[in-house]
């Protein structure tokens, strides 16, 4: 079977050990942090500002959403922010208030859903951490630049680049000590946060500045909350829907694939290795998402075609691929229809017209190739009508022998390149050669590799 | 040519009241910009969650009052804005809307500044809290006019219940209110701090609402999208009559309104009338085809796909049921059919007379009133002939013309 997850669980017996300590530690990190700037602290900010701002840090932490890798939601840094910059210019201690804001954000709902207890202390800690030094930032940003708009938007963008560098920099210790793995791409990740998450200090800043600019209305407090917690909200059903249009997509696509007993997974795992090789060559955002999407639905046309045919083991007769044809306009049709999709029906048929041998006269787009890579490395390893699944390292080979002539050779390293660094394995461990597969697909195959191939 | 009448006499109030009421002690600049900003308001609008077209002439009517603190100086402004605003929709620079919408536009913002005049807000920032309830109360008074005028346009052209339009409303209420909270929040800070600061506070924050509503109603037009392609597979494999899902949706979606459905509800069985003939996929399956099918096979297979999205299990119960009659001889109209399942079937049940029968949309409405003992509940039955009488082409409407 094919894992398609990343293999957490190989570690569990050290890790268990290293969770609680970890645990430990970041508890007593958080509560003294806090504690200790409680106690040291010259002046608390007042409660009319800082318990509001708490109730909607730990509403937005709760709820915080990510919706794909370009697109994070950080509402609650920007509060974090207000309350700091706020806190400082009425004279308050930053550091405590941002320490607060901070660590209130850290108990998220899929915690409490996956009843996960590690995970919110971990959380709790680095972030009350990283919140003393945003303030302590913002503080001496003011201390030093005064206290004109201009200067409290640069304290505030120093506070969110410590923010990130901090924030980031905990996450990947924790991940590196608990789960012994280091998170790849942290560095080149994080730059592509840079540019948001200076704006959300700019704002955060600017935010703050206004309150106490006009004299702490409480008017403009709550109106502020409103912008926001819609904004969250709106953010928040955004992912949602957009989580049940995937869903959606992948449960029909599972439904209707149930009349073929030998694709049942089949656009799923499509899907997963068109991902994977987009992501490995720079496919970002909605484009990845639509890149999933059409991998879903690349073979929806099969829907219309009788299932002897999708499982016939000889050739097709001349009136077979006809209805085999009207597969292809079928698919055409129905993904014409989706807006978003039109770009990908290119894709839907350029798969198949390689199989036909029939050249199209044009290159296939970029997604088309990745698409074709992705289903033509499903279909060696794993198992059809007419052969058994083949191993890994024979579709590698076999896919860099077509590099070039039928798969674009970007896409296959592509795809070898991702495959290997997250350790999955495909396909049957020990087939090597297509004859062999037949072989035991019509009944005269070796014992031994048959029994091994069923389990 | 009737329109442009309307549009120079709109200009021409509003014009002439925002001159006689000119606010000569606010800069002339800003009194400009806030006209300009009317005129191009149009050009950023979205549909918020609830269907209603929305754009930044909501945000700007809330920061007037903030802006040009007296209330001359706010109607003044307000009536030159709405001028320049017919102007710019009449000469085709922005997206254009009927007259009385705008003037809707203008009533309620003279509503909102009524209420913050009232309690004398935009002059006095260290009220406190009773500032808040005064403003809420100001955009409480907007949302009210808004609504009730909608209420008015909409019962007047289709066959829309109240309980619809409310719960339309309702829907984008926080959209609406973050828009005023957006201007508002821009008229505040504008009193007393710098002017760009004002920009950042009233336009970022709102920003993100702003894409993160377009994002969610773009997701949702895809999704509705998606549905409707997967509802055609068996139509375009020659399994289903070509166009019945497409017709069946918006047939049952018009009734669904016009019984008095709440917009979530209507949303259900949009989707559940859509994809009620999936199941039909299964019929490519010879072997399936020679051992013979019921419909209650075909809703169970439809039901069977549905049922895979967990988003979409409500609709899928619905197609599971949608063609039980509501009632059988000598029991109780069955009050385990919910309206949904009945509207699906009566829609469906049209659409096939009309489109497979060769029926006209009367001889089919007949059929209905001859089944609707046992067949098709009255109630929906008489809520589809109403729906037609308001709009006939839904009965014929062709789904794919291409």
């Amino acid at each position: 079977m094919s894992r398609m997850r990343g293999s957490i669980s190989e570690f569990h017996g050290r890790e268990g050990r290293r969770r609680r300590a970890a645990s430990v530690v970041y508890a007593v990190l958080g509560l003294g942090t806090i504690g200790w700037l409680a106690g040291s602290a010259a002046n608390l900010p007042p409660a009319a500002l800082l318990l509001p701002l708490l109730f909607v840090n730990i509403y937005l932490g709760f709820q915080s959403v990510e919706v794909n890798d370009r697109l994070t939601v950080s509402s609650s840094g920007m509060v974090l922010l207000s309350g700091g910059v706020a806190a400082a210019m009425l004279g308050a201690s930053a550091p405590f208030t941002c320490a607060v804001l901070a660590a209130a954000s850290a108990v998220q709902e899929r915690d409490l859903k996956g009843r996960r207890i590690h995970e919110p202390i971990w959380n709790f800690g680095q972030l009350a951490v990283s919140g003393a030094l945003v303030g302590w930032s913002i503080q001496a940003g003011l201390d030093l630049m005064g206290t004109d708009p201009w200067a409290v938007v640069a304290a505030a963008g120093v506070g969110s680049a410590v923010h990130l560098v901090v924030n980031l920099g905990q996450v990947y210790l924790i991940v590196r000590y608990v789960f012994s793995r280091s998170i790849p791409n942290l560095w080149s990740g994080m730059a592509t946060l840079v540019p948001s998450s200076l704006l959300v200090g700019l704002v955060g800043g600017v935010l703050g500045y206004a309150y106490v600019a006009a004299e702490a209305s409480t008017l403009l407090f709550v109106l502020m909350m409103v912008l926001f917690l819609v904004g969250h909200q709106a953010f928040v059903s955004y992912g949602l829907l957009r989580e049940a249009h995937e869903a959606t997509l992948a449960g029909f696509v599972k439904a209707l694939e149930a009349k073929d007993l030998y694709t049942r997974g089949h656009a799923e795992r499509v899907a997963h290795f068109a991902t994977l090789i987009g992501e490995q060559m720079g496919v970002r955002g909605a484009r990845l998402e639509s890149l999933n999407w059409a991998a879903l639905l690349h073979d929806i046309g099969k829907l219309v075609v009788p299932k002897e045919l999708i499982q016939k083991k000889g050739r097709l007769t001349e009136a077979e691929w006809e209805i085999m044809r009207r597969h292809d306009h079928a698919v055409e049709e129905i993904l014409g229809e989706v807006e978003f999709l039109q770009p990908m029906v290119e894709i839907a048929s350029g798969t198949h017209h390689f199989y036909d041998g029939e050249k199209t006269g044009h290159r296939p787009s970029r997604e088309s190739a990745i698409l074709a890579v992705a289903d033509a490395f499903d279909a060696i390893t794993t198992t059809r009508s007419y052969r058994v699944a083949l191993s890994q390292d024979y579709a590698f080979e076999e896919l860099r022998r077509c590099a070039g002539s039928q798969f674009s050779p970007a896409a296959v390293e592509a795809l070898i390149t991702a495959i290997v660094a997250r350790g999955e394995t495909y396909g049957s461990p020990d087939i090597h050669d297509e004859d062999t597969a037949r072989a035991i697909a019509e009944g005269r195959g070796v014992e031994t590799s048959a029994r091994r191939v069923q389990r | 040519m009737k329109r442009y009448v309307w549009d120079v006499i709109a200009v021409g109030v509003g014009v002439t009241v925002g001159v006689l009421m000119y606010p000569t002690d606010a800069a002339w600049w800003l009194v400009a910009l806030a006209i300009a900003a009317f005129a191009f308001a149009p050009r950023f609008q979205l549909v918020g969650p609830g269907g209603s077209q929305l754009d930044l002439v909501l945000l700007i009517g809330a920061a007037v009052p903030f802006l040009f603190p007296t209330p001359n100086g706010t109607v003044a402004v307000l009536a030159l804005g709405i001028a320049g605003l017919r102007a710019a929709r009449a000469s085709g620079a922005t997206p254009d809307v009927p007259l009385p919408v705008d003037v809707r536009r203008v009533i309620g913002a003279l509503a909102y500044a009524s209420v913050l005049y009232l309690s004398g807000i935009p002059l006095q920032l260290d009220q406190g809290l009773a500032a808040v309830w005064l403003w809420l109360a100001a955009a409480l008074a907007w949302f009210t006019v808004e609504v009730f005028f909608r209420l008015l346009a909409i019962t007047r052209t289709e066959a829309t219940s109240l309980a619809y339009v409310v719960g339309v409303g309702l829907r984008d209420l926080p959209l609406i209110g973050s828009l005023m909270a957006a201007g508002a929040a821009f008229g505040l800070v504008w009193q007393v701090s710098d002017p760009w600061v004002a920009v950042v506070v009233g336009a970022v924050p709102f920003h993100i609402t702003f894409s993160s509503f377009r994002r969610y109603g773009a997701t949702r037009v895809t999704y509705g999208q998606t549905i409707l392609a997967l509802a055609r597979i068996p139509e375009v494999g020659g399994l289903a009559l070509e166009g019945h899902a497409e017709r069946t949706g918006r047939l049952a979606v018009a009734i669904g309104k016009e019984i008095g459905l709440r917009p979530d509800r209507v949303q259900l069985l949009e989707y559940a009338a859509l994809m009620h003939d999936i199941g039909r996929i299964t019929l490519t399956e010879p072997s399936v085809v020679e051992a013979g099918y019921t419909e209650d096979d075909i809703s169970r297979w439809s039901a069977e796909i549905i049922a895979e999205a967990d988003y979409l299990t409500e609709a899928a119960r619905i197609v599971r049921i949608h063609h039980e009659p509501y009632r059988r001889p000598g029991e109780e109209d069955d009050p385990d059919l919910p309206i949904e399942a009945r509207i699906v079937k009566v829609a469906s049940a049209f659409d096939r007379a009309v489109h497979e029968a060769g029926a006209s949309p009367l001889e089919a409405l007949e059929l209905l009133h001859r089944g609707s003992v046992y067949d098709y509940d009255p109630r929906v039955v008489r809520s589809l002939r109403i729906v037609l009488e308001h709009v006939p082409d839904l009965a014929g409407a062709v789904a794919h013309s291409r």
